[in-house]
């Protein structure tokens, strides 16, 4: 037979992870997409007009890290690989392509209450 | 044999160099400066990252690290701290780079109080200062830290840097009160100059150092702590100098990566040769990959950037 104190219990349960998966739902990312290609500093300010009118995206910046674009965006309503096609969709037919940079200094796995950057399970360079 | 000419002679350049020796001394010494240094222990919440996220910190002036304190070799620092009465804690002050005694200057002082001392920086360097007031461990882990530039008093003793920066590495413990997992090192985050990947661009919220091609970029590096050791390394590049403490005397040329343990610090050099970008971090991965990550980024166009760029944190626009 069920404790009086069981039916509330659950529902408190149930209520902090409801809290808990709304707050893993707000997270913020930023997406770094390395541009390649000779077209690309041409193409660069179309692509980024395209993103800002994406849903789930923040921010576009084009200036802070040369041949990259870096996009904040709000996940789950956009993913990294949605964000990549989208890009370079908008920039297909010339000789540019856009992908997720991933490197040595791609942030780790995100610690309790600290949101990861992006996925780190790409692969690592040595250093 | 001497004739009484040459005697004469001798004396009055014996007399004059003893003279000038000791006009020479009172010059160096009155050239010389004395700092009236004041801060105030200041308990309030800060950002630490670029999505906003605050931070319950105790802090020298309100920023985490404190304000970056610069004299010269042989300077007398009058320094004051103030523990507001609207505080909750004791605080104290501790210089690296004051050889004084520990009882009398270094002592907690409780809300409501000021204590002062003074101290002539003697050695030249880049040294810690922090709070020692008890349990240590939770008043450095919770922001209050900083660094103190002693310039040597002469400059020609190293190469010219042509742009410098301060970095103050430190461990972000998500509860502040948690003393037991400061103790147990279950730091969450990295962080340098108080911000988990404040100079990694590919972050939300995150800048970077700036650099021209071929300028000598001079990192004046402390370890806070308070427990992990720092392994800094240039990635794409190798540091042509390193200065121990940042005397010039300790000097060690094409160093790749180079250990720092809490509460030391050390003078790093580097000359990027080619346009690029060069993170400098924390090999203890464990550290870089949670926070501690500066991206310097060497461009033709590169513009003057403060000595402890985005302290206290601009959040990122957050404009579609």
């Amino acid at each position: 037979m069920p404790n009086r104190l069981t039916i509330p219990l659950i529902g408190l349960s149930l209520f902090l992870s409801a809290h808990e998966t709304a707050r893993a739902e707000s997270a913020h990312d930023r997406v770094a997409l390395m541009l390649s290609g000779p077209d690309c500093p041409s193409v660069q300010k179309m692509m980024a007009s395209t993103l800002r009118q994406q849903s789930g995206v923040l921010h576009v910046d084009t200036d802070l890290m040369p041949d990259h674009v870096l996009v904040d965006i709000v996940r789950p309503h956009l993913t990294e690989e949605e964000l990549t096609a989208i890009a370079n969709q908008a920039i297909s037919g010339g000789q540019c392509r856009a992908d997720i940079m991933k490197s040595c200094i791609t942030a780790g796995p995100p610690v309790h209450g600290i949101d990861s950057p992006q996925s780190a399970d790409g692969p690592a360079h040595s250093h | 044999m001497m004739t009484r000419q040459s005697q004469r002679v001798m004396t009055l350049a014996g007399a004059t160099a003893i003279a000038l020796a000791g006009l020479l001394g009172q010059t160096s010494s009155a050239s010389a400066k004395t700092h009236d240094i004041h801060m105030t222990a200041v308990e309030s919440d800060i950002v630490i990252d670029g999505g906003g996220e605050k931070y319950a910190a105790w802090t020298f002036n309100g920023t985490m690290p404190g304000p970056v304190v610069r004299v010269t070799e042989g300077d007398t620092i009058n320094f004051t701290l103030t523990n507001p009465a609207t505080n909750k804690n004791p605080h104290a002050m501790d210089f690296h780079a004051a050889e004084i005694d520990f009882l009398k200057n270094y002592k907690a002082i409780n809300a409501g109080e000021t204590i002062s001392y003074t101290f002539v920086a003697k050695k030249p360097g880049i040294f810690f200062y922090h709070c020692g007031a008890p349990p240590m461990i939770q008043h450095v882990a919770r922001g209050m830290f900083g660094a103190i530039i002693v310039d040597p008093k002469d400059a020609s003793v190293w190469p010219k840097a042509d742009r410098e920066y301060v970095l103050v590495q430190s461990e972000y413990f998500k509860n502040p009160g948690d003393v037991q997992a400061m103790f147990d090192r279950k730091f969450d985050g990295m962080m340098f100059n108080g911000g988990i990947f404040k100079y990694h661009p590919f972050v939300t919220g995150g800048g970077k150092l700036d650099a021209k091609p071929g300028e000598r970029v001079r990192v004046y590096f402390v370890n806070a702590g308070p427990n992990e050791f720092s392994s800094f390394h240039p990635i794409g590049e190798i540091w042509d100098n390193v200065y121990e403490s940042g005397n010039p005397a300790n000097k060690l040329t094409g160093v790749q990566t180079y250990v720092v343990g809490p509460g030391s610090a050390a003078t790093f050099d580097v000359v990027v040769e080619s346009a690029g970008a060069y993170p400098l971090v924390t090999h203890s991965l464990t550290g870089a990959l949670r926070g501690a990550i500066a991206v310097l980024l060497a461009s033709p166009d590169a513009k003057p950037m403060p000595l402890m760029p985005m302290v206290p944190w601009e959040l990122p626009a957050k404009a579609k």
